[in-house]
This record gives C-alpha cells, sequence and structure tokens, in this order.
C-alpha cells in the first residue's frame, strides 16, 4: 500500500483532494446533527446568548425586589434620596453580532411618582442610580419623557409614560444608535457612545412603581419584523447606487459556467451577449485567460453529465482513456471519491448485496488511511437503515453528493492544464471567489468596529423580494 | 471541524445557493435560452410562467434601447400597467427620448404637439421645469445643426449610454412592479463587495487596504 500522503510533503492535486474531503467531512459532521435540515450556507450567529432575565447577582443594594421569575421588578419602600434608585441590569449583555438588539418593559404601576426607566448600562454602572446619570448610561425617563445619556440634566425626547404603558428600548448596530419605543411606536433615537458590552437596564425609584420586563419570550407590542426590514432597505438604498461596471456580472456568470463544465448554457450565453446592445464584450479582460476557461471544456462537461447520472463505471473508464494520470493511484482522493459514489448508487438502487461486495472490495484500502476512514463509516452506515435518505446518513443520497464528486473531478481535470501554476484557483469559480471575498470583508469590517453588526448572509440577498 | 467564521471562507458554499445567484443573473437580462439551458444542466425545476414574462419584458427593453421609446411605453402600460404613472422621473425619461427621436426625424410639428400635450402634466414640478427646459426646440434645432454636436448640452440625451440607462431603470421598475428583485443578486454581490472595501480601505488609510478594483480582483 502507498504511503499515506498526509506524511510527505503533499503534491498540489491531493490539496484539491483534501479539500472535497473536508468539504464531505464538514457536511457529514453538520447534517448528521439535523438530518432534516439542509446544509446551511449562512453563517449562524450561534454562540450568542441573549439577555433572558433580570439579575439577581448584582442587586441594587436592596432597594428593589425582583418578583420570582425573574422578570419584575418592584420599589416597596419611600425614596430618600438620588442614591437610592432600585435599578437593575439584564442577566447578560445585549449580543452584538446582529442588526438590532431589543427588547421592553410594562409599567404595572407607576407607583407615587411614576420615576420609572428603561435604557443601557455597563457593567461598571453603580447599581444605585438612574441609568443615564452616569457616564456610559443610557435612560429614557417616564416622569419627564427625557433621555439622560451620562449627565444629571436630561435632554427632551420623549412622551412620559405611566401605568400601562409599554416602553421598548433597543440597539441599532448599524446606525450605532439606541433607539426607543413608546407604546409600539419609535420615539426617537440618540447616538451609542459607549464602547463594548451594555446590559439592557430598567429602574424603579418612588413607592410601589412596579414593572415586568419581556426578553423575547412573548411578543413584543412593537413590530420589531418590520423596523428590522425597514432598516434593512434604509441600509440597501445606499448601496443602490453603486456603480456596477459594465459586464462585471456577465464575466463572472461566464467564468463560473466555464469553470464546472455548462458546456451548452456557455454557447447560449454567448450568442444572447453577442445580441445585446451594446454586444457584451466577449473578449475577457475580467477573467481568466480564455483558453485556461474553456480547458477540457467539452470532456469536462461529459463527465459531470455521467456523475450526475450515477454512472461510476463508465466515469472510471472514462477518466481512464482521458486523463489516466488522474485515476492511475487507486488511492488518491478521486478514486476514493468515485468508489463510495459507487456504492452509494447501488444502495440508492436497492443492490444491497452488491453494494456490500463492491465495498469489502474496494474500502479496505482506503480504511488505514487517515481522513478517509470516517467518510467510509458514513457510506458503510447506508445498509444499516430501512430507510437511509431519513437517516442522518440520508444526505449521502441527495444530489449534492453527487454535486461534490463531479466538482472534484472537474478540480482535478482543470489542473493538468499545464498553463495552470496555483492549483488552489482550480477550486473554486470566480464567482465563489467573490462570495468569500465579500464575507471575509464583512467580518474584518465587523472586528474593526468592536464585533458589533452582522456578518454578509448570502442568503439574505438570495431571498429578499421585491426590493432585493 | 469546529464551525469557526474564518473556516466559513473555505468551507464549501451552498450549490443551490450559487445556482440561484446564476439564474438571477440570467432572468435579470432576459436570457431565456441559456436560462433554460441552465436549468436543464443542473436538473432543478422552475415554473415556466416567469418565462413568458421574460419574453414580453426583453422586448420592452430592446424597444427602450434602441430608443423607439413609444412602442416601450405602449408595451409597458399594457404589460404593467400603472407602472409609468408610479414612476415619474422614468416615465419622463421614455417621453424625452421619445421627443428626441421626433425631432430627429424632422417630425417638427409632431415634436410640438407631443410635447405640448404629454409634458404639461410634468410642468407643475419644479425638478422636471428644469429639465424641459432643456428640451427646447430652439436648442434642439442648433444640436441638429451644431458642426460638433457633441458640445451641446443636451448631446448626451441623443447617446446611447443614455438609452441604455433608460433601459435599464425601465428593467428594474418592471421586475419591481411583478414582484421580482430589481437588482440581481449577482449585481448586489458586485456592490457589496465595492462598498465593504471600500469601507475597509477608508478605515486603514495608507496601510492595509488598497482601493477595491474589481478588474484586478477577477483577473487574480
Amino acid at each position: 500500500m502507498s504511503e499515506a500522503t498526509s506524511q510527505s510533503e503533499p503534491p498540489a492535486k491531493d490539496l484539491i483532494g483534501s479539500y472535497f474531503l473536508d468539504l464531505w467531512l464538514y457536511t457529514s459532521k453538520t447534517l448528521a446533527l439535523k438530518p432534516e435540515t439542509e446544509l446551511k450556507s449562512e453563517f449562524e450567529e450561534e454562540g450568542e446568548e441573549s439577555p433572558t432575565a433580570l439579575d439577581t447577582l448584582n442587586s441594587s443594594g436592596g432597594f428593589s425586589v425582583v418578583g420570582p421569575d425573574k422578570l419584575s421588578l418592584l420599589y416597596p419602600n419611600a425614596n430618600l434620596h438620588g442614591h437610592d434608585v432600585g435599578v437593575v441590569q439584564a442577566n447578560r449583555p445585549a449580543p452584538l453580532k446582529r442588526l438590532l438588539y431589543y427588547f421592553e418593559m410594562y409599567v404595572k404601576s407607576a407607583g407615587a411618582k411614576g420615576q420609572i426607566s428603561i435604557g443601557f448600562t455597563t457593567s461598571a454602572f453603580k447599581l444605585r442610580r438612574q441609568p443615564g446619570w452616569e457616564a456610559n448610561s443610557y435612560g429614557y425617563h417616564g416622569d419627564d419623557g427625557l433621555l439622560y445619556r451620562g449627565h444629571g440634566k436630561g435632554d427632551p425626547f420623549g412622551p412620559t409614560y405611566t401605568t400601562g404603558d409599554t416602553v421598548g428600548g433597543g440597539i441599532n448596530y448599524a446606525t450605532q444608535e439606541f433607539f426607543f419605543t413608546k407604546n409600539g411606536v419609535v420615539v426617537g433615537s440618540v447616538y451609542k457612545d459607549v464602547k463594548g458590552p451594555v446590559f439592557p437596564t430598567v429602574a424603579v425609584h418612588s413607592q410601589n412603581e412596579e414593572v415586568t420586563v419581556n426578553f423575547g419570550k412573548d411578543p413584543f407590542i412593537f413590530d420589531l419584523k418590520a423596523y428590522e426590514a425597514e432598516q434593512r432597505d434604509k441600509q440597501q438604498s445606499k448601496i443602490d447606487n453603486v456603480h456596477i461596471p459594465q459586464d462585471a456580472s456577465y464575466g463572472i456568470i461566464r467564468s463560473y459556467l466555464q469553470h464546472y463544465g455548462y458546456e451548452e448554457t456557455l454557447k447560449l450565453l454567448d450568442i444572447a451577449g453577442k445580441s445585446t446592445v451594446p454586444p457584451v464584450s466577449v473578449v475577457p479582460e475580467n477573467s481568466l485567460n480564455e483558453k485556461d476557461g474553456t480547458y477540457a471544456l467539452n470532456q469536462r462537461k461529459t463527465l459531470r453529465q455521467l456523475i450526475k447520472s450515477g454512472k461510476i463505471d463508465e466515469t472510471f473508464s472514462t477518466l481512464g482513456n482521458w486523463y489516466p494520470q488522474i485515476v492511475q493511484d487507486g488511492t488518491s482522493t478521486t478514486c476514493f471519491l468515485l468508489h463510495c459514489q459507487k456504492f452509494i448508487e447501488l444502495v440508492r438502487d436497492g443492490k444491497l448485496e452488491e453494494a456490500i461486495m463492491y465495498g469489502r472490495s474496494e474500502f479496505d484500502k482506503f480504511k488505514k488511511l487517515s481522513g478517509f476512514d470516517d467518510l467510509v463509516k458514513d457510506c458503510a452506515a447506508l445498509l444499516a437503515y430501512e430507510q437511509p435518505s431519513k437517516s442522518s446518513v440520508g444526505y449521502l443520497l441527495q444530489e449534492s453528493q453527487r454535486e461534490l464528486v463531479a466538482d472534484a473531478v472537474n478540480t482535478m481535470i482543470l489542473s493538468t492544464n499545464p498553463n495552470v501554476k496555483d492549483a488552489n484557483l482550480c477550486v473554486h469559480s470566480c464567482l465563489e471567489r467573490l462570495i468569500r471575498q465579500v464575507t471575509a470583508c464583512f467580518l474584518e469590517k465587523r472586528s474593526l468596529n468592536g464585533d458589533q453588526g452582522e456578518a454578509f448572509q448570502l442568503s439574505r440577498i438570495l431571498n429578499s423580494g421585491k426590493k432585493g | 471541524m469546529d464551525a469557526d467564521p474564518r473556516q466559513y471562507e473555505n468551507i464549501g458554499l451552498n450549490e443551490n445557493d450559487i445556482h440561484k445567484i446564476v439564474k438571477s443573473y440570467l432572468v435579470h437580462n432576459c436570457f431565456k435560452d441559456t436560462l433554460e439551458s441552465f436549468i436543464a444542466c443542473t436538473g432543478e425545476m422552475q415554473p415556466t410562467d416567469h418565462l413568458e414574462d421574460m419574453e414580453k419584458r426583453k422586448r420592452i427593453y430592446y424597444f427602450a434601447l434602441d430608443g423607439n421609446a413609444s412602442k416601450a411605453i405602449e408595451l409597458t402600460e399594457e404589460f404593467a400597467p400603472g407602472l409609468l404613472e408610479e414612476n415619474k422621473d422614468l416615465h419622463f425619461d421614455l417621453l424625452s427620448l421619445h421627443f428626441v427621436e421626433l425631432v430627429c426625424s424632422r417630425k417638427i410639428d409632431e415634436a410640438l404637439g407631443f410635447a405640448q400635450s404629454k409634458f404639461t402634466p410634468f410642468g407643475k414640478e419644479q425638478k422636471y421645469v428644469e429639465k424641459l427646459e432643456m428640451l427646447s426646440m430652439q436648442d434642439f434645432m442648433a444640436l441638429l445643426a451644431y458642426e460638433e454636436p457633441e458640445k451641446s448640452p443636451m448631446f448626451h440625451l441623443l447617446s446611447s449610454e443614455h438609452r441604455q440607462h433608460v433601459a435599464d431603470s425601465l428593467n428594474r421598475a418592471i421586475l419591481a412592479h411583478t414582484k421580482l428583485p430589481s437588482y440581481s443578486v449577482m449585481e448586489r454581490l458586485i456592490q457589496q463587495t465595492t462598498v465593504v472595501r471600500q469601507c475597509l480601505s477608508q478605515e486603514s488609510g495608507k496601510d492595509g487596504h488598497q482601493p477595491f478594483s474589481l478588474k484586478d480582483f477577477l483577473k487574480s
């Protein structure tokens, strides 16, 4: 058996191979957890927890009482001065990696003086003062309707609020503002001049004041979804006027079709391009050298069609004729992918005995090579289920697996082009590199912004409606 | 392998999403045959009602591009009633194109009559008043007599870039009217990339990112 390729300096082709193996492994791990869902293409902002309740550990010296559900607050005694505010923060700071954050407070009773407030404070806040009375804190106060942001004197901001009102406090990371609502209507917004995490905060200060807080467990009075859509549209219209270079789209789409061997589609696109006015410049000054793009186009198309129709034996023999160098090492990743796919196709056709025999003869040499055995196990697992397509390894029976193998073969062939110096270029087309670029740039921009705001999500553009 | 955000760049993009991007481009540009071929090659389903609409939109687009504004207007009113009323700027641009066409074919009386009946409703708004002043008959006659017509400010109204711009606007308006995205996903990607790269190069000043050039990126 040849040496495991991971032990020596891997030649360029194995870099390609290991890319596709990694891709398969990633799919396997993600889908194994939720077999019904498709592989999500967007990066979900998981791992960032939201506030769920009021914090009872850092209490404000006992001036106020947090209810047992940790979502209500009462000021039982009479207040005496400005340093006995019953102020409570949420149990966690507001999450950062999104467009908006929002929470609401319902005034159950305004008590003696209605000195209630809602706002945001940092972890350093003195928990005996109204939010907004100290630096790095913001508070919208119910008794005077003013916005306090770090001084004793507030600014005119909105209406007062009292018993029966619901007020909300939110953060807009795109505009770097706090915004507040009363009974479902935006009251105003103010620039967020504080760095770092902030805690949703509520406060009561006169006798018998009582409020309840909603961190999202119940529906909000305010239509947050509509507001979010509105804000997105605003952001969107900023980029509406960005100039799109003539023919850039055409060039990128064209290079995608070339890359993946969609020969017929490419021909039709070229015809369509010539008939536009002015004709699209087919000379691709903005894509790979024309020859490289169309390298082995017809053959790549043929092989893709074979794999997509499950004809793996024919794929092997065709490759053996046209590109023996790709399949001559029986333990190469390409061979592995093709053998697995053959196995999968046999299972799909219900030829289980044949599949077992095939597996026995072909999988053995891969079992001992690192990186392969998890995937071999996945394939073998198909045999264990009566309805394999509904199992955690059901993803193997989907079109996406055939695409993976077709893409791998496609890339391998592209890499045989003597003009190609960097094999990595063969893996992705220009379009995918563009998407990766914009994703990476957004992440970088976000980290420059204190990690606040959203990442780039392709799905948002794909799913947007007429204004998209 | 963890779902580290950096790793995301290297891990596969959803094939379906990429296909959607390609299809969105083809639909936007009314490349019907190409779209059908792509759908056949990727083995995906596509509702067929889109395709008829695409043919109609394509015809409208090409009429506008050719400068045949009256035909474009007629077909738009047929296909998307109310659209022109909702998009006054666009309507104005189309009418101007038709006016220009009439003057250039020396149909002066017709042009004057057209201007009087069609442009009067626009005269009530300031922004159109200024534009209308540009369309003065005298200036136009002078334009036709100019030895160097490109020196006239109205010259751009005759240019193919202007017609391209109007045709594009019309295409986007029709797409929006029929509840489709007015910018293809591809265009959005290019715009987003440009904006975020500009942002980054501004933030990091001289050291760090160079100003973004899509051309260079595509060549790389």
